[in-house]
């Protein structure tokens, strides 16, 4: 039973072609050339520097992925140009450093605006089937930027109205007038919303994170590569009696994944037992989950199971970082949910309505607890943290 | 939206639209020319320069017809940067920061009968059978809306058709209101006007700023409850449309106009309560107390997101 799951849960998507060779590109190698482009057969293929047996991302077929395009996107993504009054940037709450989370509980916005929910990590972003942390009509990459940059309930970037001042910006830089021009060669007025959005998607598409030392285990035949107490994290997180891999399985840990050979395309959403309001299975406002978007009770504080790869530079954890370690964590989910005692939010999590089947509750010992903390810290991926090509290329040029 | 989008249309609606001193308003010249029977004949406003320009000049067997609308709060005429007293059951003080809304499917009426109005497609204000009506100038606190305005719905119908009412929808189709955000054509492409959490567009944004208040009160209405299709990239469906329709009696195109009152959609808002739950003001929440407050006046039931025909009481003939 427990191999069974491990295989199917942890290796499937990954099975023939990665037991053919090593993990070759794996390693941090901060000082890899760029990708490339390679045309055959009519088709363009771009190089996303996968290790081998690593599926691509979907890419939209109008808007294919180009060196260009994504270097392109690198600059509008780390550009403060990009709120209005020019203080922060995409990057302002995605930190390399930090696996492209900010290390808040929750964000705030270019006018100070606090928005309700933390920043969510970026890393393998180009496969998941739904954005942000609850929004079922988000799947698109390209229509995703578009929320950040425009909303205003919270205000982010503040571009509400002024797509056009965002537009002159840019195009009064010399260094954009090569980088548009370069991407969008066929265009004939390369500035434009939509290139914007399409280069920053396109530059998402490569925050890829496959070279932890738990991928150069499982994957690049490196035996040696976990140590023992994260070997047997391993075997406790892909166990039946944790769970955990129900929603956090599959390559990218996360059961909202997608590649480009995926035939039929999930969208998971889950109520882990954080809140209980009242004991009416209610979340607090406004973080409600996929209800705040559907209006159905039954949607009531589902959200979607984030991925773990570089979970432990993520903290805090859950939509509204109100868990800080990952101890905290374990505790939430060994205890199938979260009773909050006292305060407006009280109420006993463990008994939601909508609780996920699989918060059952577990014991663990001090030893095994330390074990599955080893196995989560073994999915840092330092190649994503330090890669000079997702790095901030107006100080790293 | 922004000069750049608009600059090459309107610079030819202002050689047609007779030089008012504002070339931006498209009301200019509008239903100047009206004749018996609501009908109207001549270019009143459509001087619009799009591919697909009609021959609104009422060759054909069709006449040209332009349906003046205009903004008033608590019966005065809205413009930025004024202030306007009375506001909901409060009786408060405020500036409005917005006053866009989307209309369709606009329809004249004549007993049974009814002739939907075929719309100049101008490239900028209308496109298919929406229109975007306009009614700030980006001044005062209107600072994230549009010089440019539009008070008019123009196109064609039949020669000679009598009617004497008019009927539209408040909001977008949902065919066009999905479309990609980034790429759509005017006037699907206003940021100010994007609703990319349900993936559509506000069908109404019309904010306020009470005297006193520390947060704006927001009305912005669109469909909400919307299911996306990942393998598609699109809206698959909304459970709540939130599309009203508007059916108003004793309409002439030639000797009236529509009036839109923002007072009269917040008549049951008390501005000098705090925010009773849900975005301040309402953001099209179901759940949302002024939201409930504000669908009564708009003639939408909002358990459903349907409309109710005849229930609105925010637009008038005058």
């Amino acid at each position: 039973m427990r191999d069974l799951h491990r295989d199917v849960n942890g290796r499937r998507a990954l099975t023939v072609a990665l037991a053919i060779g090593a993990l070759a590109a794996c390693g941090g190698d901060s000082t890899e050339p760029p990708p490339t482009t390679t045309t055959s057969g009519g088709g363009t293929t771009f190089d996303f520097g996968l290790p081998p047996g690593v599926p691509k991302p979907r890419v939209p077929a109008d808007n294919p992925m180009t060196p260009e395009k994504v270097e392109l996107g690198r600059h509008l993504f780390h550009d403060t140009r990009l709120s209005l009054n020019e203080t922060q940037s995409c990057a302002s709450c995605h930190l390399q450093g930090k696996a492209f989370t900010d290390g808040r509980a929750t964000s705030v916005g270019s006018t100070g605006d606090a928005t309700p929910r933390g920043s969510m990590s970026l890393a393998n972003v180009g496969y998941l089937t739904t954005l942000t942390w609850a929004n079922p009509v988000l799947v698109a990459l390209e229509d995703q930027a578009l929320v950040p940059m425009f909303g205003e309930d919270p205000v982010e970037l503040g571009l509400s109205g002024n797509e056009q001042t965002l537009l002159d910006r840019l195009a009064a830089d010399p260094r954009y007038a090569t980088l548009f021009a370069a991407a969008y060669p066929d265009e004939a007025e390369p500035f434009s919303l939509a290139s914007v959005v399409r280069a920053i998607a396109s530059f998402e598409r490569t925050i890829l994170s496959f070279s932890s030392p738990y991928d150069r285990y499982a994957y690049g035949g490196d035996p040696d590569a976990l140590d023992a107490s994260a070997k047997r994290g391993r075997d406790l997180f892909f166990s039946e009696e944790l769970e955990c891999f129900h929603c956090h399985g599959g390559f990218n840990f996360s059961d909202s994944t997608a590649h480009d050979g995926t035939a039929i395309i999930e969208t998971m959403f889950h109520n882990t037992g954080l809140y209980n309001v009242g004991g009416t299975g209610a979340y607090p406002e406004p973080n409600t989950g996929v209800f705040a978007i559907t209006g159905l009770a039954s949607d009531m504080g589902r959200f979607r199971a984030p991925t773990l790869r570089n979970v432990a530079l993520t903290a805090p954890y859950m939509h509204d970082g109100s868990m800080a370690t990952l101890d905290e964590v374990l505790d939430h989910y060994a205890a199938g949910g979260r009773n909050v005692a006292s305060g407006p939010n009280a109420g006993d999590g463990r008994l939601n309505p909508n609780k996920s089947e699989f918060l059952h509750g577990f014991a663990l010992t001090q030893t095994q607890r330390a074990d599955v903390i080893a196995f989560l810290e073994s999915l840092t991926d330092t190649d994503l943290t330090e890669r000079k090509r997702l790095s901030d290329p107006w100080t790293t040029p | 939206m922004n000069g750049k989008v608009l600059a090459p249309l309107l610079s030819a609606l202002v050689l047609v639209a007779c030089g008012g001193e504002d070339g931006t308003d498209t009301t200019a010249s509008s239903s100047s020319t009206g004749a018996a029977g609501g009908t109207t004949a001549g270019t009143g406003g459509a001087g619009g320069s799009g591919p697909a320009a009609s021959t609104s000049t009422g060759g054909g067997g069709s006449e040209a017809i332009t349906l003046t609308f205009a903004a008033e709060v608590g019966g005065q005429p809205f413009a930025c940067g004024t202030s306007f007293d009375g506001l909901g059951a409060s009786k408060s003080k405020a500036e409005l920061l917005d006053f866009r809304l989307y209309v369709h499917d606009v329809r004249l009426l004549d007993g049974k009968d009814e002739v939907p109005v075929t719309l100049e497609q101008d490239g900028v204000w209308q496109l298919e059978k929406l229109a975007l009506l306009d009614f700030e100038d980006k001044k005062g606190k209107c600072a994230n809306g549009t010089t440019e305005k539009n008070l008019t719905v123009r196109g064609t119908i039949p020669a000679g058709v009598k009617y004497d009412g008019v009927r539209f929808k408040l909001g977008v189709p949902f065919e066009l209101n999905h479309s990609d955000a980034s790429t759509a054509p005017s006037p699907l492409n206003l940021s100010g006007l994007f609703w990319n959490w349900q993936g559509g567009r506000k069908f109404l944004r019309i904010d306020a700023m009470a005297e006193g208040a520390m947060k704006a009160f927001n009305l912005h209405v669109g469909s909400t409850g919307c299911d996306g299709d990942p393998a598609s990239g699109g809206v698959t469906a909304c459970t709540s449309p939130n599309v009203a329709t508007i059916e108003l009696a004793g309409f002439d195109a030639a000797k009236n106009t529509i009036v839109v009152d923002y007072a009269a959609m917040v008549a049951a808002v008390d501005f000098a309560k705090p925010d009773g739950g849900g975005a301040s003001g309402c953001m099209g929440g179901k759940t949302d107390p002024e939201c409930a407050q504000i669908f009564d006046k708009l003639g939408i039931d909002i358990a459903t997101g349907s409309p109710k025909v005849g229930a609105q009481t925010a637009f008038k003939v005058k």
